[in-house]
């Protein structure tokens, strides 16, 4: 995983340089887009290189961020690629915050979107551990109707 | 598919099993009327032996190695007890392999010397240059332990001992059996990408040359699947359906309930013997992302993590970890000591820890491998 740390000495050693190391090609400026909930991510953004793993990401290891909250629903409702990159913001959605009173709100619409009913089920896998929150989505996965239905039901604890 | 097998009976290349406290006697006495013991017409032969690790919970081998054959030892527990390999030493003494130069490395050989629950893999040769092996008795050793690593005494163990030799060490094939959790083959989006991503999989290790053969089938298992180095008897059940040792691709919807997981083997290497972890896990639907459906993309990515994590089952490491501290035990891949030089230099193996995207939408293949992590592979003795 890259590191806010590994960013950082990047960025310092960039002040460093001389004037003339800074010239030559302009650097294009980051990929950025703005989330429906006003977040604004950048592509390099740290929680987003977290999630380009290969390997598991583990949802309590994520680069801080003022509001982690609001960023994963960001992330999870954006066009990012590899598609597991909105899944796993999706499930440490689900692993991290149902409790968040903004919960209900960013995750209702997903259970019954054919489009976004994969996200559904990777925020009920990360409630997998939270009785209470699988208590609160299940009438939701069991209202669902469509492909997802069966997927949906199967991942209720 | 099932394709024949020249087995040798171990009766007849036996092991000597040094603390040996039991056996189950010779379980394979058919040789399809070839099997000779001359390795140039027998490629794979096959020795089980049931054993029980002594009162210091040590287990040792000496293993009848032809000159230039590959081998390898798996010690299956089979009851999610702790098995580990602690040495391995060559005919004329040299002990090639020693868990204690491994422990605190910063480097990557085997997880063999970490321990495993279920079971336990030793392949060797494992780099191109710790072979060809020198025809002669090899001595393993190996321990059973408790959950905190303590000795555990007296502790049967199933050991299942290959041997392969082959006429051309450059290109190898590979049995693969992808097989559908159940109901997961129904969805015919799910069929059309898995099968696309194996095309890319297939292209992949082509390139390096290695053959895949690769057959369907379906698994009586639950599609949220379990991790699997918890061990799972169903991939024991399907690994011993098939003579030749195939490796297993699970399809499911998610691992361990966990849907930042995309992929997974049980080990590095992982065993080419039938076991409760004899299998690599992938999930379709991390990779078909919210929507469920497969882009181009997301086939190619689904591609490269089944070649990736295959890739882990066979022996590789990554080239460097995630924090740049510690690397495969490779000369060819570089040991990059900063995320820039790390991506610059290896961003495009197959093996690195991460993808590269360098627009939100647009993700650089990672497709690459070096001329010595190839050599683990094919050094693998499950491929042919």
């Amino acid at each position: 995983m890259r590191t806010l740390l590994s960013s950082g000495l990047v960025f310092a050693t960039l002040l460093a340089s001389p004037p003339t190391a800074l010239a030559g090609p302009p650097v294009a400026a980051p990929d950025t887009i703005t989330a429906a909930n006003g977040v604004v991510l950048t592509n390099t953004d740290p929680v987003i290189t977290a999630f380009r793993s290969r390997d598991a990401v583990s949802c309590g290891s994520l680069p801080s961020d003022p509001d982690l909250a609001a960023k994963l629903d960001a992330i999870a409702e954006a066009d990012i690629a590899p598609s597991w990159v909105p899944m796993r913001a999706a499930t440490c959605l689900g692993e991290l915050y149902a409790n968040d009173a903004r919960f209900a709100d960013w995750v209702g619409p997903w259970f019954s979107d054919d489009d976004r009913g994969g996200l559904a089920v990777a925020v009920l896998d990360g409630t997998r551990s939270d009785a209470t929150a699988q208590q609160r989505l299940a009438p939701l996965a069991l209202a669902a109707t469509g492909r997802w239905a069966p997927i949906l039901a199967r991942h209720l604890r | 598919m099932n394709r024949p097998l020249h087995r040798q009976p171990s009766c007849l290349a036996p092991v000597l099993l040094l603390a040996l406290s039991a056996t189950t006697g010779c379980p394979y006495t058919g040789n399809n009327g070839k099997n000779n013991g001359d390795s140039a017409v027998n490629p794979l032969r096959i020795e089980t032996q049931s054993v029980v690790s002594d009162s210091g919970g040590v287990i040792t081998l000496s293993l009848d190695v032809q000159d230039g054959e590959r081998f390898q030892v798996v010690q299956d527990d089979g009851k999610g007890g702790v098995v580990f390999t602690d040495s391995l030493t060559d005919p004329s003494g040299t002990k090639v392999l020693d868990w204690q130069d491994w422990q605190t490395s910063k480097y990557s050989y085997t997880e063999a010397v970490y321990g495993a629950k279920y079971a336990n893999t030793t392949n060797w040769p494992i780099r191109e240059e710790d072979g060809p092996t020198r025809g002669g008795t090899w001595t393993f050793v190996g321990d059973t332990l408790k959950s905190n690593y303590s000795q555990k005494p007296n502790e049967p163990v199933d050991i299942t001992i290959a041997y392969r030799k082959d006429a051309d060490p450059t290109h190898g094939a590979v049995h693969v059996i992808v097989a559908y959790c159940t109901g997961v083959d129904s969805d015919p989006e799910v069929v059309r990408g898995v099968e696309a991503a194996v095309a890319t999989w297939t292209q992949i290790w082509a390139a390096f040359g290695i053959t895949l053969t690769v057959d369907y089938a379906e698994i009586a298992l639950d599609p949220a699947l379990p991790n699997t180095s918890d061990g799972e008897q169903a991939y024991q059940d399907l690994a011993a359906q098939y003579d030749d040792h195939p490796l297993i691709e699970v399809i499911g919807d998610s691992i361990a309930g966990d849907l930042t997981i995309l992929g997974e083997t049980s080990a590095i290497p992982g065993p080419m013997a039938a076991t409760q972890i004899t299998a690599v896990e992938v999930s379709w639907m991390g990779h078909a992302g919210g929507n469920g459906n497969f882009s181009d993309g997301e086939i190619q990515m689904m591609g490269e993590t089944m070649a990736h994590e295959t890739g882990h089952f066979l022996g590789m490491f990554h080239p460097v970890e995630d924090g740049w501290q510690y690397w495969d035990y490779l000369d060819d891949t570089e040991d990059c000591t900063n995320q820039n030089t790390c991506e610059a230099d290896l961003g495009s193996n197959l093996m690195f820890p991460y993808t590269i995207c360098t627009t939100f939408t647009s993700c650089d293949p990672q497709q690459d491998l070096s001329p010595k992590q190839v050599g683990i592979m094919l050094n693998y003795v499950g491929v042919e």
